[in-house]
């Protein structure tokens, strides 16, 4: 007995480990995708090979069909595509770049499964006749005309397993689902590559299917409203740095001086999150989730400057001052023009008249709700659910439900059901 | 896999707690007799010293401190047996860093107050054995384009051993190694310190 009283503690100890969950993305580096010899792939034939896929091979990793989707982000004058393929199984999705090597094009992509730390790399291709013929025609592309073949490895191995998808048909006609990104991609939990609420997110959304994006607004000790989700610094959002604490507290040159997020970003202000929206992304949608509770005339300010911005550049951008309790919505009833201001409330739908809201907002908890939501659309209004993320949830409410939008931390998992639909 | 020091609450308890019951063997029947009771206070201190590396921005030259004074007081309830148990609080440095640039210069310091429900359990006439639980306030002072404090709450653990060496039937002295684990905030400080026993009541 006594020994056994001795040996457990021991026991005990060597099982209160903490397993670190990481999933870095591996080195993409391709020699024969980056050697001189390689061009652009035309835009004409990125839309030309979007569409649902049926896997041949590696239906393990990604499902029996995917979606084939381009997307691009424009620095300066310079426009970077993006391919990803978004799927329906273990919230899988590739995302990376693809080239032209004379008459083969060449895809150079990463894996993720959200679903656990899962990650490798992908190369694939489309040879002439196995497709590069099909997507330079002028002829509809039929069932199988584009055939993607090639492997994909686990972890920093190089691709190995067979990876092979035949077209099947183009992605859904009239797709209109607005795909929200939650924390403008999703949360640090699920290891993407870049932070949640940070410029490089912002970025990476439209690779992760996103249209639109939420994004959580906080004032800075000196007033300056800022992208941040909780209430204080912490480990789980930022790097060690010494400092904890109500976000509040801290001026804004402190937090921009010394905090860095989880993957080493600044925390960016809410100027710098729309001007990435509006000038670097072709996201169409802002769900400005207001986390602060004074005066909302700064943010109004804001949003009034953005949407002119994004008007005078011929773009179509709803940037939405989010109204998630009855603090903020009597704070944005007390601005002299709220009638003209574009909102989205999460409460009653006599709030959402209240506040003239372009779109209603609720909890995905509360179900169908169809009566209701076709109540918002009688007034003209659109209705966002949130946050989705439960794949049984998202195949009941896109085939029984009629929102207009679905806010996720998986955005790849609704693109997918979004694009797929028969 | 890690071994965080702070995720080890259950086995440290577990290790306390079932040498507690062993040296809780009654060698003789129980008697009806009631012991001698005492209120004993320890103060003092010492030295501690962050163990970790410290979190500092790596983007930024700094330089960070990790050794630092610190000083503890603990009251103790001595029963008549040999579980024992009190309150200690204290205060010691987390740790410090400069930031010398790029750009603007400042300081960072972080600094705990343990309080806390102690055990001890004497192994020897002179060594005994301290366990804690309880809470820490984590203070963190930025002074870098302007001042900022904040504190938080974080729930931890402590452990110490310690060797008292009696002057006369009131007073000793000790030296201690003292272990501080904030296990919310993830902060541990190793200590060591001399403090002062004092009886103060006994019945």
């Amino acid at each position: 007995m006594r020994s056994a009283l001795h040996i457990a503690p021991f026991l005990l100890l060597l099982t209160a480990c903490q397993k670190e969950y990481e999933a870095p993305l591996p080195n993409t580096s391709w020699d024969l995708f980056s050697s001189t010899g390689t061009t652009p792939v035309d835009t004409r034939a990125q839309g030309r090979m979007e569409g649902v896929y049926a896997v041949a091979q590696g239906a393990d990793l990604v499902g029996d069909e995917v979606v084939v989707k381009w997307s691009s982000t424009q620095v300066g004058m310079d426009t970077t595509y993006h391919v990803s393929i978004f799927c329906g199984t273990n919230i899988a999705y590739l995302s990376g770049e693809g080239r032209y090597l004379d008459s083969t094009l060449l895809l150079n992509m990463y894996w993720r499964t959200l679903a656990n730390t899962g990650t490798g790399l992908c190369r694939l291709t489309i040879t002439y006749g196995g497709g590069v013929r099909a997507l330079w025609s002028n002829e509809p592309l039929g069932a199988d005309s584009v055939r993607i073949t090639g492997a994909y490895g686990i972890d920093a191995d190089l691709p190995d397993r067979p990876f092979t998808l035949h077209y099947r048909r183009p992605l859904a006609q009239a797709n209109d689902l607005v795909v929200l990104a939650h924390r403008c991609g999703g949360r640090n939990s699920d290891l993407l590559p870049a932070s949640e609420n940070s410029l490089e997110m912002i970025r990476l959304a439209p690779r992760l299917g996103a249209t639109g994006v939420e994004m959580d607004v906080r004032l800075t000790s000196d007033g300056v409203p800022v992208i941040y989700h909780d209430e204080t610094l912490n480990d789980r959002t930022i790097r060690p740095c010494g400092l904890f604490g109500p976000i509040g507290n801290y001026s804004y040159a402190q937090l921009n001086g010394l905090v860095r997020l989880i993957n080493g970003e600044r925390i960016p202000t809410l100027r710098e999150a729309l001007a990435a929206v509006v000038n670097e992304t072709p996201l169409a949608y802002v769900w400005m989730d207001i986390k602060l509770t004074g005066s909302l005339e700064v943010i109004r300010n804001i949003q009034r400057e953005y949407i002119t911005q994004a008007q005078s550049s011929g773009r179509d951008v709803h940037i939405l001052i989010g109204l998630p309790a009855q603090e903020q919505l009597s704070n944005f009833l007390a601005l002299p023009d709220h009638a003209n201001a574009p909102s989205l409330c999460e409460l009653e739908i006599s709030d959402v008249q209240a506040a003239n809201s372009e779109v209603w907002a609720p909890r995905w908890t509360l179900g169908l709700q169809n009566a209701e939501v076709a109540q918002v659309h009688g007034q003209g209004r659109k209705a966002f659910v949130w946050t989705l993320d439960q794949p049984d949830y998202v195949q009941e409410f896109m085939q029984a439900g009629n929102f207009d939008g679905i806010l996720s931390n998986y955005p790849t998992l609704i693109a997918y059901h979004a694009y797929a639909r028969p | 896999m890690r071994m965080l020091g702070h995720r080890c609450v259950l086995p440290l308890w577990a290790m306390f707690l079932s040498a507690n019951i062993q040296a809780q063997v009654p060698d003789k029947p129980d008697s009806t007799q009631m012991g001698r009771y005492a209120l004993v206070l320890y103060a003092g201190g010492g030295l501690s010293s962050y163990p970790a590396p410290a979190g500092v921005p790596t983007h930024l030259v700094t330089h960070s401190t990790t050794l630092g004074p610190s000083g503890s007081v603990r009251l103790m309830w001595l029963p008549d047996h040999r579980l024992r148990v009190g309150f200690e609080s204290g205060w010691t440095p987390l740790y410090s860093y400069t930031i010398d640039g790029p750009g603007p210069t400042g300081k960072v310091e972080l600094v705990a107050v343990p309080l806390l429900l102690v055990w001890s359990m004497p192994l020897t006439d002179r060594f005994s054995l301290f366990a804690g639980y309880g809470t820490y306030r984590i203070t963190s002072k930025l002074d870098y384009l302007g001042t900022a404090r904040s504190s938080t709450h974080s729930l931890g653990y402590s452990a110490a051993v310690s060797y008292v060496y009696p002057i006369s039937e009131w007073v000793g002295v000790d030296m201690e190694v003292k272990w501080y684990n904030a296990t919310e905030t993830r902060h541990t400080v190793l200590a060591l310190q001399a403090h002062l026993v004092w009886k103060l009541h006994h019945w």
